[in-house]
């Protein structure tokens, strides 16, 4: 669906991502790891089309990003960027209805209603859809731009979903509501990339993670293949452990570097 | 928009119309007034001379001109505050307001008269495209507008022109001078149909233009970054926007003078009401700022008769303290 090709991108004489490479296909839940500063964030930037990078390119469906009419983009990709500040009193619902602007003159009335109330629902965020946004808290917020990003493709097959830390402000048991949506997302054939610190949730949700450091790609594929003790010391510098969950499941548990 | 914020609006416009045209010195009832109004139009309504001369031909022509700068200001206003996410932004911060001023006062020192001519109005008018054009060469870092570069810049421009407008002042004999100050306080005593018709196309123009940019203020109010992912042009629309606002208030601040603090009070009296939508805001500001512009020359008229204020005294009346309120709400709202 989404494949960048040798990705650079060049600020102040250094390489902040320097020459990756990333497919994401259709039903892909794609985790994108990383320590802060590895570029993780600009790379998904670049991959939404918000700036050209330096070297590569970014096709979604075989076509350059460039080349993507902006409407049509708009429908069937949603970015959720990191800090959201909204101007003026407004409140979560009409954040969430702004999500269907692309849509205008395409889709009905009730359609958009639909897809409102459905991403409302998903994101757990109804019962703040009539609060003014300023009065939320930071994680409250989230959902409600969670739940704006999801009504903007709401009804949009294969739809990509971008989404840069999702989960940062979240308390535990939305963080996995999340992660599980993401994956349901991508179950009905959509693909999602989001951006991930938590390696826990990460190795426990995500099909596939792409691991970065210093703007370069150093490893890629299942949690279990990627994830593995030497990089994550490397790369994190932390120690880990794949550990067993109820119901076969299994995770990366980390804690701190013997000395 | 549903209709009816827009049909109590259109009343609030109409009743401050009517009470344009009827008061005054001398006062003429409503049904007098609509009775002149139609035999301007051709019909026989055997009303006297003087009465039709006062509506037809003064307060006519004057509460026109009240509504056209008002409405194009608050239009404006909502706009820039808008595009600039910022709810203290208004066409002063552009130096669009100060290009005008200087484009205007250097006519006067330079022997045009105050009342009448279109030499003020086309040189406050170039003044105020100067200034866009200026603001826009300034602002532009690698081909995009960042809003924090074009708000300094703006600011920047307008001392420029405050302190050039000054250097006028302090080399002006007595008469430039009271013709300079009385222009500068903002006046619709200078309004006739000769002007009106002058500054009318460019005003409507952008009038008609800007609710065409609700949609893509409406994604910005989420952030510029956000705007682009709803597929919205954002650097073509501020530049747009922001050219498209500069046309009709150089056209308006031309002829009035700075009229103070519609742009600002009246988007915000809007949002308070009906929500911060572009939708319904960019209309609804048009037509309150038209109302509260010919309320407010209205009072200018009355207070003093026969002699009358500058209506910019009575709008910065309104206004100042509206700000102060507006300052310490929005305060209250970052501490909580």
């Amino acid at each position: 669906m989404i494949r960048a090709t040798d990705i650079v991108v060049r600020r102040a004489g250094r390489n902040l991502v320097d020459g990756v490479s990333l497919v994401l296909g259709e039903g892909e839940f794609l985790g994108l790891l990383g320590p802060n500063g590895a570029g993780k964030s600009t790379l998904l930037r670049v991959l939404a089309g918000e700036f050209p990078p330096e070297g590569g390119k970014v096709e979604i469906d075989g076509a350059d990003l460039k080349a993507w009419p902006r409407a049509d983009l708009a429908r069937r990709r949603a970015v959720l960027p990191q800090h959201a500040a909204v101007a003026f009193d407004i409140d979560g619902r009409a954040i969430v209805e702004l999500g269907r602007l692309p849509h205008e003159g395409r889709s009905t009335r009730a359609q958009d209603a639909q897809a409102v109330a459905d991403a409302l629902d998903a994101c757990d965020a109804a019962p703040l859809a009539s609060r003014g946004y300023a009065a939320l808290s930071g994680g409250e917020q989230q959902r409600i731009q969670l739940a704006r990003a999801l009504a903007q493709i709401g009804g949009t097959p294969k739809p990509l979903l971008l989404l840069d830390e999702p989960t940062s402000s979240l308390d535990l048991s939305h963080q996995h509501a999340v992660l599980s949506l993401a994956k349901r997302v991508a179950a009905q054939g959509g693909a999602v990339l989001a951006v991930l610190h938590d390696l826990f949730s990460a190795s426990l949700h995500c099909r596939r993670v792409a691991v970065l450091e210093r703007g370069r790609l150093v490893a890629q594929g299942t949690p279990e293949e990627a994830l593995t003790p030497d990089l994550v010391r490397r790369v994190f510098g932390v120690d880990s452990r794949w550990i067993d969950l109820p119901g076969g499941q299994r995770a990366l548990a980390t804690y701190p570097m013997a000395a | 928009m549903t209709m009816r914020p827009a049909v109590v609006a259109g009343a609030w416009l109409l009743a401050a119309c009517l009470a344009a045209l009827s008061l005054g010195p001398s006062r003429i009832p409503p049904m007098d007034v609509a009775a002149a109004l139609l035999q301007g139009l051709g019909l026989d309504f055997r009303v006297d001379e003087r009465t039709l001369a006062i509506v037809a031909s003064l307060r006519l022509p004057r509460m026109l001109m009240a509504a056209l700068v008002g409405g194009m200001l608050a239009l404006a206003g909502a706009t820039l505050q808008g595009l600039f996410r910022n709810p203290l932004a208004d066409p002063g911060v552009l130096g669009i307001t100060g290009g005008a001023t200087l484009g205007a006062v250097t006519a006067i020192f330079f022997g045009a008269s105050a009342m009448g001519g279109a030499v003020l109005p086309l040189a406050g008018f170039a003044g105020a495209l100067a200034a866009a054009i200026a603001v826009d060469r300034l602002a532009r870092v690698d081909g995009r507008i960042p809003v924090a570069s074009l708000l300094l810049s703006g600011i920047a421009l307008e001392a420029l022109s405050r302190a050039l407008t000054g250097v006028l002042i302090y080399a002006s004999d007595d008469r430039q001078l009271r013709d300079i100050t009385l222009w500068l306080l903002g006046s619709y005593a200078g309004a006739s149909w000769d002007r009106l018709l002058l500054i009318a196309p460019f005003a409507l123009l952008s009038a008609c233009a800007l609710p065409f940019f609700a949609r893509g203020l409406d994604a910005l109010m989420l952030g510029e970054r956000e705007a682009g992912h709803l597929g919205i042009p954002v650097e073509t629309l501020k530049r747009l926007a922001v050219g498209v606002a500069a046309l009709g208030v150089g056209a308006v601040v031309s002829v009035a003078g700075p009229v103070g603090f519609v742009g600002l009070v009246v988007p915000h009296l809007v949002r308070l009401t009906h929500g911060p939508g572009h939708r319904r805001l960019i209309p609804l500001a048009a037509a309150y700022g038209a109302a509260l512009s010919v309320a407010a020359d209205t009072l200018a008229r009355i207070l003093v008769a026969p002699a009358e204020l500058p209506v910019g005294l009575v709008t910065a009346a309104i206004g100042a303290p509206f700000f102060a309120f507006l300052i310490r709400r929005e305060k209250r709202r970052l501490a909580a």
